[in-house]
């Protein structure tokens, strides 16, 4: 060997060494930079060839390009080698703990009493109702005067109210809607008109002073009581399910004639009596009967030529059956954990 | 009305299990709230609707009975005895509140205690007996439904006079109490001075005691208008006033009157007098106009004339028929029957609502889309939910202190609407806005140990202008604590974060202008605006209220929802989506910092008009690099042309006009 040879052999050994050594990415790249860079050993040992006798040069040349593939693969298998192991680190650190609890995002939800009244139009819309809705504050003779009960009349009795004025009052009931949409339209119509109502009572668990009532009313010619009692079955199958058994019975109302009250078998007992029905297998839900000829005629709809029915049940009582909430001040309080079930 | 079983027996002829009478007579409308057992007898807990006062009595549940299962009503036999002649004179002064008075003297009676069978009899159906002479009242009136009264007849002074109270007139009633009346109010007097409330409670000077030797007994008719009033004036209802405010019949006066005299007779032994009767008009029943076909078409019934003849028949009511139009009568006592629907009502309660079919109205009246303001409610809330919103529905009742909270909203001069009779402090004051009820709430929450909030109620609002009463639907909403959060990130609620809730909900579309409000922190408050009007407010709470009504910071937001119409939230004609490419430019202004950034995005959006589809602010910066006094605000600018790409030399021609309207309000851009 020449001596040339010996040198080029000496420095290809100490190449491998090094790259044999590498630990990491940088350092490797900084060795491919003394070899193979534009200053690089390789490039002064080819420059170095014009210093060697012509005959020479083409094997040591051959030499010096074997060197340089050799040193090239060796850098890139290790390269693929240092990659791969620094990856394999990455994701090690990347690892989490899966168990951490996630970001509490918030859920939008609807109050009970929404969520009720929406199923409810839902269902009277299917039946060809549409929704009105009235005023709060309401005159003593839409709320009283014009639904047949006069001043002296003793079902004011229950329903004590809170006056604005000697003649405004906070409406007792969602019934003088009737006399509003009676005003306003000319019959066929059949309307629901849910409402906030209020009454001057203690609050208990069954008593609120400000709570809801959900109206209806449909007006036709030729309307029966059976019309009425069909009406209120699908309404009441819909909401409670298609095996609750239905009940009509008698009952008073100054602006209904014939009245009557509307129940559904037990849904928590099935009829078998519990507290929620007071044990006799009923629970009451409405009150309705055929629109009084006497509210029509306040309405200015002729009694002879239409008749109708309508109904008036408590929103927050269906909400109460429906979720079995025991006390009617919940859905006013708001509290958190009541709201979060919903 | 407590019902013994055994005593409706006498008078009607059945042999039915109580139970089953409870059952019908809760069907038929007197619902029987509680059946027990006493002894081998059952007592019947009836509820009497407010139109039913022929029902106080046993006999009245009796004629129910008879009617429903069709049995004989036994009629007890008007009594006969001999009659001394001696007389109270009686003078009704007030006909129109009295229309019927019979007054008759006994006596010589013995006052003692009542037999036991007579005592049981009251006290099952709750009545305590006081002596013999009482009781037979009592009794009576429980079993005919006609309150009667007995006076000592010693200690009235010549004639009996029925006439109004004078003004302020004092009457010492049976319960002890001094009772003042009015002109409105109907007494019994003799020549000195009243002796008794009329079909309210007696005078305690003319009460029947064990002393007693004469005794007057009154059985009357009282207008019931007349005796409500009294009674709720003064507060004191008695079983005689129940009876006569729902309708005592008048038809029954004289025969209630027999029976009581020929009872104390009876048990208290003594000689009657001639009765004095006041009853100038004679009451009759009105005949009421019948159509069986118009009964059948309106109940969905079809039931035969004879059916429903049998019905009223059976309620004791007279039927004369012609072939279409019959003519029936009821009872002197049925006075709530005075109409065909009434007549309706009888049929179908007595036949059963069971008869009645269950049909649907077969004209189809077509499905009719709710009304806007519901639609609009609908939309916003599944919006706010979506937004992380929950949904909170509070009393329109808010406590006293806050009700002016806010009120700055409010552009004129407006006033809460307040109950003038409110049972509770607690609900006396309407809310005139949202926030008052959200604060009220929020305090709960912090209360109840939860401080995390994020929640809206869309509800109505009460406010009085000058002399108008004004309802409005609001949008409020409140946040508190924080929003997301985890072990390691939250978003904190704060103003931004609410205005930024509001933005998504109306698109961009309102301004924000600051605003004071005395319950706002002064620097973080603003009014809402919406084509040029004031519609609502946005906030953080005054630190210093925060601080009294212990809560941690929270933020505020009203909205007038009903300046928005329906079409506002509502998808309207698509435009399709455009496919050129967007050029990204990003620009950095240097600002003076009281600059509102408003000013500035109205400058891009003028310079950029027509291309700008979309900017954002990502940065806000002061500090090092930027002069003192200034601030730099970062934009990203989405810029597309309709109808071209976009070249880079029209945007940079765009920026160097820029350039130029920064420096008209002391800005420069900020080359990177």
């Amino acid at each position: 060997m020449s001596p040339m040879e010996l040198e080029l052999n000496s420095i290809r050994l100490e190449a491998l060494r090094e790259i044999s050594s590498i630990e990491n990415l940088e350092t490797l790249r900084e060795l491919e930079i003394k070899y193979l860079g534009r200053k690089g050993l390789i490039n002064q040992l080819l420059k170095g060839l014009k210093d060697i006798p012509p005959e020479e040069r083409p094997e040591v040349g051959r030499l010096i390009n074997q060197f340089k593939l050799e040193l090239s693969r060796e850098i890139e298998a290790k390269r693929t080698l240092l990659e791969e192991r620094e990856r394999v680190k990455k994701l090690e650190e990347e690892r989490l703990d899966v168990t951490l609890p996630g970001v509490r995002l918030p859920i939008g939800r609807l109050h009970p009493l929404t969520l009720i009244i929406e199923r409810v139009e839902e269902i009277f819309k299917g039946l060809g109702f549409t929704v009105v809705e009235g005023f709060e504050i309401e005159s003593d003779y839409y709320n009283f005067e014009a639904l047949n009960i006069p001043w002296y009349h003793p079902a004011r009795d229950s329903q004590d109210s809170f006056y604005i004025t000697d003649k405004l009052l906070l409406r007792t009931q969602t019934s003088p809607v009737q006399i509003r949409v009676m005003e306003k339209t000319k019959p066929p119509f059949k309307i629901i008109a849910p409402g906030r109502v209020y009454r001057r009572d203690q609050p208990t668990a069954r008593h609120s002073p400000v709570f809801h009532q959900i109206e209806g009313m449909a007006v036709d010619r030729d309307i029966t009581f059976a019309d009425l009692k069909g009406t209120l079955d699908a309404f009441a199958h819909a909401l409670f399910g298609g095996d609750v058994s239905t009940r009509f019975r008698a009952d008073y109302f100054p602006f209904t004639e014939p009245s009557g009250e509307f129940a559904i078998s037990c849904i928590f007992c099935k009829g078998s009596g519990c507290n929620v029905c007071s044990y006799s297998g009923w629970i009451e839900i409405l009150g309705c009967g055929m629109v009084h000829p006497k509210v029509l005629e306040v309405g200015g709809i002729d009694p002879e030529e239409y008749s109708g029915f309508a109904f008036g049940m408590g929103w927050d009582r269906l909400a109460m059956l429906t979720y079995g909430v025991n006390d009617i001040r919940f859905f006013l309080e708001n509290h958190p954990e009541f709201l979060a079930q919903f | 009305m407590k019902v013994l079983y055994s005593w409706l027996k006498d008078f009607v002829e059945i042999d039915v299990p109580c139970e089953e009478i409870a059952k019908r007579l809760t069907m038929a409308g007197l619902e029987v709230e509680e059946l027990e057992t006493v002894g081998n007898d059952y007592l019947m807990d009836v509820s009497i609707p407010a139109n039913r006062g022929d029902c106080h009595s046993i006999l009245g549940i009796a004629r129910e009975v008879s009617a429903l299962f069709n049995v004989p009503l036994k009629l007890p036999a008007s009594p006969d005895f001999k009659e001394i002649e001696e007389v109270i004179d009686v003078e009704v002064l007030s006909p129109e509140l009295c229309p019927r008075y019979t007054l008759r003297f006994i006596k010589g009676v013995k006052v003692g205690p009542s037999p036991e069978w007579l005592k049981n009899r009251l006290e099952l159906v709750g009545i305590r007996s006081i002596n013999n002479v009482v009781d037979v009242t009592n009794y009576v009136m429980w079993m005919l439904g006609q309150p009667l009264h007995a006076f000592d007849a010693d200690k009235i002074s010549g004639r009996v006079i029925v006439r109004r109270a004078y003004n302020d007139e004092e009457i010492v009633t049976l319960d002890g109490e001094t009772r003042k009346l009015t002109p409105n109010d109907l007494v019994i007097a003799d020549e000195r001075h009243s002796i008794a409330i009329a079909g309210v409670m007696g005078g305690e000077e003319s009460e029947v005691s064990f002393f007693t030797k004469n005794v007057a007994l009154e059985s009357a008719c009282f207008d019931h208008i007349s005796v409500r009033g009294t009674s709720k004036s003064l507060g004191l209802r008695t079983e005689a006033s129940t009876r006569f405010e729902k309708g005592v019949d008048i038809g029954i006066t004289k025969f209630a009157s027999d029976i009581a005299v020929k009872m104390i007779l009876e048990l208290c032994g003594g000689e009657v007098g001639k009765i004095s009767e006041f009853y100038p008009v004679k009451y009759e029943p009105s005949k009421i106009r019948f159509r069986p076909e118009r009964f059948n078409k309106r109940m969905g019934l079809n039931l035969k004339p004879e059916e429903m003849e049998s019905v009223f028949t059976r309620l004791g009511f007279k039927v004369e028929k012609d072939t279409d139009v019959w003519y029936v009568t009821p009872i002197s006592c049925r006075r709530d029957v005075s109409l065909e629907e009434d007549l309706y009502e009888e049929i179908v309660r007595i036949v059963g609502y069971d008869k009645i079919p269950s049909t649907l109205h077969e004209r189809i009246t077509g499905v009719v889309s709710p009304p806007s303001e519901w639609e609009r409610r609908k939309i916003l809330r599944r919006r706010l939910n979506s937004l992380g919103f929950s949904e909170v529905i509070t009393s329109s009742f808010i406590p006293v202190q806050f009700s002016s909270c806010f009120g700055e909203f409010y552009q004129e001069p407006v006033e809460n609407v307040r109950v003038i009779n409110p049972l509770r402090e607690e609900e006396s004051v309407l809310r005139m806005l949202l926030s008052q009820a959200l604060l009220t709430l929020s305090m709960n929450n912090v209360r109840w140990g939860y401080d995390d909030f994020s929640l809206f109620e869309i509800g109505k609002v009460f406010f009085k202008r000058g002399e108008e009463y004004v309802e409005k639907e609001h949008l409020g909403i409140v946040q508190s604590g924080r929003f997301i959060y985890s072990w390691d990130k939250e978003i904190v609620s704060d103003f931004f974060l609410v205005k930024g809730v509001l933005e998504s909900l109306f698109k961009d579309e309102l301004s924000f202008v600051p605003a004071y409000y005395s319950a706002l922190h002064p620097g973080r408050s603003a009014n809402i605006i919406y084509k040029g009007e004031i519609v609502g407010f946005v906030g953080e709470l005054h630190p210093d209220m925060a601080k009294t009504l212990k809560l941690p910071r929270i933020y505020l937001a009203e909205i007038d929802i009903e300046k928005f119409p329906l079409e506002f939230f509502k998808t309207g004609l698509v435009i399709e989506p455009n496919r050129l490419p967007w050029l990204k430019r990003d620009i950095a202004v240097v600002v003076p910092e009281e600059t509102h950034s408003i000013k500035v995005v109205e400058i891009i959006k003028e310079v950029f008009e027509g291309i700008l589809e979309k900017y954002e602010l990502f940065d806000l910066y002061k500090g090092p690099n930027i002069p003192e006094g200034m601030v730099n605000l970062g934009f990203s600018l989405n810029l597309r042309a309709e109808d071209r790409t976009l070249t880079q030399e029209e945007v940079e021609e765009r920026v160097e006009r820029l350039k130029i309207k920064l420096a008209d309000i002391g800005g420069r851009l900020r080359e990177w």
